[in-house]
């Protein structure tokens, strides 16, 4: 296998993986007798094209945000968190908790709060599977795919027992005060006037971008990112520096756990404004393919949320103006998590080929030149 | 190999010991199937000491160091320079050991002593990190120095190519060797464990490794040297003890004894001579 | 609870198991040849959807179980290509497995039948039937052993007769046949394998297959013999379920048909909470019944049913030295 510039590598391979993926996907419209062309238009309409379209887009990308540096974190550390969609509506419940639980005066006081709500509730569903690796090596994968339907069912039991206000049928809480509202992307000063109103994009949008800043510091700045990045790369040589393995799993799995959680200040507290159920929809998944696709770098999965974003608004909105099913948005989110992640060895190779094609043709042209 | 009679002769002045620093007394390692280890080793190294310990490998000395290293737990007693150290794992692992003074050339590099990945700057502080002469501040770790810190060990040290932002990878055997030693030895460490100090390293590089090890026992460290090269052996240590099935088989010294003798007791025969 | 009732949730027992029993012998394959496999739910759905689909549509169970075996192996193969040939990371490819197949069985379905990604529902020919054994009708009467032939043993479809049967042949493949020899051998030590001249990729590709298979007939099973058709997500975690299961049997064959059961009684159970209220004497929240083979599932996992060892190789691509 050729050995590709770093460039290439960080660069190219996702890009390629998501013209494959893109590829594949008009192969399945075409498949079912629609127009792919006519889909790519709608999607990109809808999602960049108006004011009201990067509305949906930035608020989608915002929770993406949060879920691919959850997995980010932990990858990091060698541990494939799929529990991201079982954190986040935990998060929720611990948004939900916070905002209930005071007549908030004020989002500013609020919001601080609901923070540490979904970051901990977050953490918390976290720490059972991370403590059971980390102390008994029960495989993380699976029992964080667990948590996420044990979750799933507690909310239910929450949302319909506990929570649902008397004499609704609904199973949801009840309304955050008016004091827990976060102002949206158009309520802000200077960049309001470029969004509609009524956009769901608020102002955890760019919590999300503090987040990315704040993850890069912790892995590449810190002592805890130094020595969560050895103990992923090799657990015999982090223990021969004196890295616990215990501390590294926990910790890592904590972080990542509340990072899954905070999305819930975007979607929970920024737009429902209340906790529903299935409050993640599916979110906590598109982490994986957003931290993949995003390299594991918190720039990487920035520019990967904002394009899972247009995916998702766009995929919505090719539901709804055309037969397609917005199932498609799972297909396109499957295929770019299988391209980068399991078959990167593969587009590597392609790369590699083009790489060599060009390279030769160079020569060749060259020494055509000199002739 | 033509290189192997250049080792015999490694420059050096007769040790001058010092105080105790290593005490080791009945340690005992048993594994996880159960299968005893180290079956009751008692040793001592004093500063300004090479003792080396000679046996076929796999027969407790990797053991040995990674006891001493912090990396495994076990039963019996350890002190160093008169301080007991606990060997359970609570309250020392590979950090602690360094605090105290403990640095450790495990026997392979690309399993235990780099991370690979990292690049050289970042491996020349690998489980030193903590060390406050790497923070900016109580938050952040200060990057700028760490890679100076590694331009520094990779001059003083002839690692080539001289790139501290290249991944160790990238580095022959005997550079990525060089990057450990000098992280381990230029902390003048009280103790030092090395182990294959020069398994899988070219000819130069082993020569001056050798002459890195000597010159850090003039200094006054204490060293426990592990290698199933019997050259090496006898040409860097001041005693030789040797290990066979988890105990030690005896104590020489190498002017008095021979690879011959050394290879009957590394087999498990015990050379009855009244020392 | 009186013996009609036991009777009832133990025969709903091996109803529920069967689909998790297939999948589990589906993994134990797979894992046992050193690829890790957390698709097995996607390939379930796919087999469910493409069978559901096939069976409407020509009338015929048994087209519609080939159809799905069809769809589950294609899976398979694409797994295959991601761990054995390219080296890839199992456990990613298997997650991106599962979504593919979470998302293209609903898009299929909507466009096949436009019902909001459900498949018509099955009658006759298009659904298994029950098989009544031999003599089950002439002994209903006998107390007891006639009863528990009659209610329990008799009187399901062929699929969980072929699920049951999968285990001892499962157990003399593995562990009678020189192929079992050899697969159980590549995932402890390919090199060994390899030495001995036998190619590890291909042993590898026929057990992803044989996994295909096996996941295929549990699909197919849930949308043309435990329901009348397909429904979206229908499998609904089954597939982790069966990995745990796995674990639990710690990749041994006839514990697998136990751990199955076991797993198979709890989702039995939480379809009966008025048993259960009957039984411990408070009622239990029907989410907590269903959370129940989950947080099992957890439990078991934590090691505190005995420590499992996976297959030595299981995960690892094999890289053949030069």
């Amino acid at each position: 296998m050729t050995k590709l510039p770093v460039w290439a590598d960080v660069v190219l391979v996702p890009l390629l993986s998501l013209l494959l993926a893109l590829l594949i996907s008009a192969l399945v419209i075409l498949a079912i007798g629609e127009d792919p062309v006519e889909a790519m238009r709608t999607m990109l309409e809808g999602a960049v094209g108006s004011a009201y379209g990067w509305g949906y887009t930035l608020y989608y990308a915002t929770s993406f945000i949060f879920t691919g540096l959850a997995v980010t974190v932990a990858f990091h550390a060698g541990q494939f968190n799929i529990g991201g969609e079982g954190q986040a509506q935990l998060g929720g419940l611990g948004v939900a908790v916070v905002c209930l639980s005071l007549p908030w005066p004020h989002w500013t006081l609020a919001l601080p709060a609901a923070m540490m709500g979904a970051a901990l509730f977050g953490a918390a569903w976290a720490a059972i599977p991370a403590y059971l690796q980390a102390r008994r090596g029960s495989h993380i994968v699976i029992t964080t795919i667990m948590f996420n339907y044990i979750a799933a069912s507690l909310m239910v039991y929450l949302l319909v027992n506990v929570f649902r206000p008397p004499g609704t049928m609904d199973p949801a809480t009840s309304r955050f005060p008016e004091g827990a509202n976060l102002p949206t992307l158009h309520d802000m000063p200077l960049i309001g006037g470029l969004f509609s109103p009524q956009v769901p994009a608020n102002i955890s949008f760019l919590l999300a971008i503090l987040a990315c800043v704040l993850v890069w510091l912790l892995l590449w700045r810190t002592r805890l990112g130094y020595e969560i990045r050895a103990f992923g790369k090799s657990e015999p040589a982090a223990v021969y520096a004196g890295i616990s393995p215990f501390k590294i799993i926990m910790l890592s799995m904590l972080i990542s756990g509340a990072l899954a959680g905070m999305m819930a200040i975007n979607n929970v507290m920024g737009e429902s404004e209340r906790l529903v159920l299935n409050s993640a929809e599916g979110a906590g998944f598109i982490g994986i393919a957003v931290a993949l696709m995003g390299r594991n770098h918190p720039v990487g999965v920035f520019l990967a949320a904002l394009l899972f974003g247009i995916l998702y608004q766009g995929g919505a909105e090719i539901g709804l103006w055309t037969s397609i099913p917005i199932e498609l948005r799972t297909v396109v989110q499957a295929l770019v998590i299988l391209f980068t992640g399991a078959l990167d060895n593969a587009m590597r190779m392609l790369v590699g080929w083009g790489f060599r094609t060009f390279a030769r043709r160079d020569a060749a042209g060259s020494r055509a030149g000199a002739a | 190999m033509v290189g192997r009679k250049v080792l015999l002769h490694v420059e050096k002045k007769p040790a001058s010991p010092g105080r105790t620093i290593l005490e080791v007394e009945n340690l005992r390692v048993v594994d996880d199937r159960g299968v005893e280890r180290l079956r009751g080793i008692s040793l001592h190294v004093s500063a300004g000491e090479i003792l080396g310990i000679a046996g076929v490998a796999g027969n407790g000395q990797s053991e040995l160091l990674e006891v001493l290293g912090g990396i495994e737990k076990a039963t019996g007693t350890v002190r160093l320079d008169g301080q007991e150290i606990d060997l359970t794992g609570k309250h020392s692992d590979g950090r602690t050991r360094r605090a105290r003074g403990i640095a450790h050339v495990p026997e392979d590099r690309q399993h235990l002593g780099l991370i690979l990945d990292f690049m050289a700057w970042e491996n020349c502080a690998f489980g030193y990190h903590h060390d406050a002469a790497y923070q900016k501040n109580a938050l952040l770790m200060d990057n700028g120095k760490l890679v100076a810190d590694a331009e520094g060990k990779i001059e003083r040290f002839d690692v080539r190519p001289p790139n501290p932002r290249l991944p160790a990878k990238n580095f022959s055997g005997g550079n990525q060797q060089k990057i450990v030693l000098a992280r381990e030895m230029e902390r003048a460490p009280k103790l030092l464990l090395v182990g294959q100090p020069t398994r899988g390293v070219d000819i130069g590089a082993i020569e001056f490794i050798h002459k890195r090890i000597i010159e850090l026992r003039d200094a006054g460290a204490a060293i426990l040297l592990v290698s199933v090269e019997l050259d090496e052996i006898l040409s860097l240590s001041d005693r030789i003890a040797v290990m066979f099935d988890g105990r030690i088989m005896g104590e020489r010294l190498p002017a008095e004894t021979d690879a011959r003798e050394l290879g009957l007791m590394m087999a498990g025969i015990a050379g009855e001579k009244a020392a | 609870m009186d013996f009609a009732t036991l009777l009832q949730i133990l025969d709903s027992t091996l109803r529920l198991a069967t689909p998790l029993l297939l999948a589990c012998l589906a993994g134990l394959f797979s894992e046992r040849a050193g690829i890790f496999d957390i698709g097995l739910e996607g390939k379930m759905l796919m087999a469910a959807m493409a069978s559901g689909a096939v069976a409407f549509l020509t009338g015929s169970a048994w087209v519609g179980l080939g159809a799905g075996i069809v769809a589950s192996i294609l899976l398979s193969l694409i797994h295959g290509l991601a761990s054995i040939t390219f080296r890839g990371n199992q456990l990613i490819s298997g997650v991106a497995l599962n979504f593919l197949a979470s998302g293209l069985t609903v898009l299929i379905a909507v466009n096949l039948f436009g019902q909001g990604g459900r498949t018509p529902p099955l009658s006759g020919d298009a659904r298994f039937q029950a098989i009544e054994l031999p003599f089950a009708e002439a002994l209903r009467d006998v107390p007891v052993i006639g009863t528990v032939y009659h209610e329990l043993i008799s009187g399901h479809t062929a699929l969980v007769y072929i699920a049951l049967l999968a285990v001892p042949l499962t157990w003399w493949v593995l562990f009678r046949t020189r192929f079992g020899l050899r697969l159980r051998a590549v995932g402890e030590n390919p090199e060994s394998v390899d030495t001995a001249g036998v190619s590890v990729v291909r042993l590898r590709y026929t057990a992803v297959a044989i996994t295909g298979v096996l996941c295929g007939i549990a699909g197919a099973y849930m949308a043309t013999a435990l329901q009348a058709g397909f429904g979206r997500e229908m499998t609904a975690g089954r597939g982790y379920i069966a990995l745990a299961a796995l674990i639990f049997a710690k990749w041994r064959p006839w514990y697998a048909l136990y751990a199955c059961l076991l797993f198979g009684f709890l989702q039995a159970l939480a379809l009966r909470p008025d048993v259960i209220e009957g039984t411990v004497g408070f009622k239990v929240p029907v989410p907590a019944l269903d959370a129940l083979p989950y947080v099992l599932t957890v439990i078991v996992l934590a090691g505190f049913v005995g420590r499992a060892i996976p297959p030595r190789a299981g995960g690892q691509p094999y890289v053949k030295e030069r």
